[in-house]
């Protein structure tokens, strides 16, 4: 899972995720491979846009728990990582963890998930995630599938600022390629982008 | 603040918790028993039979294209498989394999679980 990207952190047994997320306040760019459908390793570099800030961390996304019914799935997952951050004043040797818990039919689509990068001295980034959408329309697995998703979101940073903002998106996925598009209503503009090789 | 932050906190679990309750309780009425969902070890077909021709696999869990593309890929890999049709409608893996070449259903659950989805078996 990302600090954007809000797909899942764990693919099918030897495949290799690149997801990049876009905003004006913050970016997060993963890469990750997948050893099992339940555990995957991934690198993350995350940086905050005209700030010169970052954090990078080396993560273990682990699937906890799915359930697998009929026409539909849901998931738990956990991810544990360890790196450096740089958001404060200084470089600090920092954890980044995540819950994610989402669930979803062909129809309907509902997420929420937590991620926080601390270090000894405190909090650098908290960030908690919902979103709920449709689709509004059912294509064949070769089509063009469409989602409309509205995501709330609030980000506490450093444990000074608090924003919240609600975003409605338009995701697209064609096959291996999977692109959200969506501008919050305070005006940011936010891309999602993952492949799947 | 804090207690402020607090009920905001737990208000969205219960929301979240609420919703997957209410979910549940339609959805996962025909959820398969807890033994078949175990993730990290469901080899139900205990079958070794060798299969032929077109073989059709009833399959749990496939929603999205974009997360069942592995299962296109990963058959994709074994040499007698000639093509491989997903249609999540009918929650269906549809594999045709090479005129005289034969895949065990071991080996077909192993690529679904792999996958990610849970095997329920070959369809007759």
């Amino acid at each position: 899972m990302t600090l954007g990207v809000s797909a899942h952190p764990i693919s099918y047994k030897g495949s290799m995720g690149i997801m990049t997320y876009q905003s004006p306040s913050l970016t997060h760019t993963q890469l990750n491979y997948s050893f099992r459908h339940w555990l995957a390793a991934g690198v993350h570099h995350i940086a905050i846009p005209n700030q010169k800030k970052s954090a990078t961390f080396a993560s273990v996304n682990l699937l906890l728990k799915r359930w697998n019914g009929s026409g539909l799935q849901a998931n738990l997952y956990t991810i544990l990582g360890a790196g450096q951050s740089h958001l404060g004043e200084s470089r600090e040797t920092s954890g980044l963890t995540g819950l994610q818990f989402d669930i979803e039919d062909r129809d309907y689509y509902f997420l929420a998930k937590q991620t926080q990068i601390f270090h000894k001295k405190g909090i650098d980034l908290k960030q908690t995630i919902v979103r709920t959408g449709f689709s509004p329309y059912v294509d064949p697995f070769d089509g063009l599938h469409s989602w409309l998703i509205l995501e709330w979101k609030q980000t506490n940073l450093l444990n000074k600022v608090t924003r919240s903002d609600l975003t409605p998106f338009v995701r697209l996925f064609y096959r291996n390629l999977l692109f959200e598009l969506g501008q919050s209503f305070k005006g940011d503009t936010k891309v999602n982008l993952i492949v799947h090789l | 603040m804090e207690i402020k932050i607090m009920n905001k906190k737990i208000l969205s679990l219960i929301t979240a918790f609420a919703f997957f309750q209410t979910f549940s309780q339609t959805a996962f009425a025909k959820m398969p028993n807890k033994k078949s969902i175990n993730h990290k070890s469901q080899h139900s077909a205990k079958n070794q039979k060798n299969l032929r021709g077109k073989v059709t696999i009833k399959v749990n869990g496939m929603v999205c294209s974009f997360c069942a593309q592995g299962i296109k890929k990963n058959f994709a890999q074994y040499k007698s498989v000639k093509s491989t049709k997903v249609n999540l409608d009918k929650m269906q893996v549809t594999i045709n394999l090479k005129p005289g070449a034969t895949l065990s259903e071991k080996e077909i659950a192993k690529v679904i679980v792999d996958a990610g989805f849970s095997y329920k078996g070959v369809k007759k």
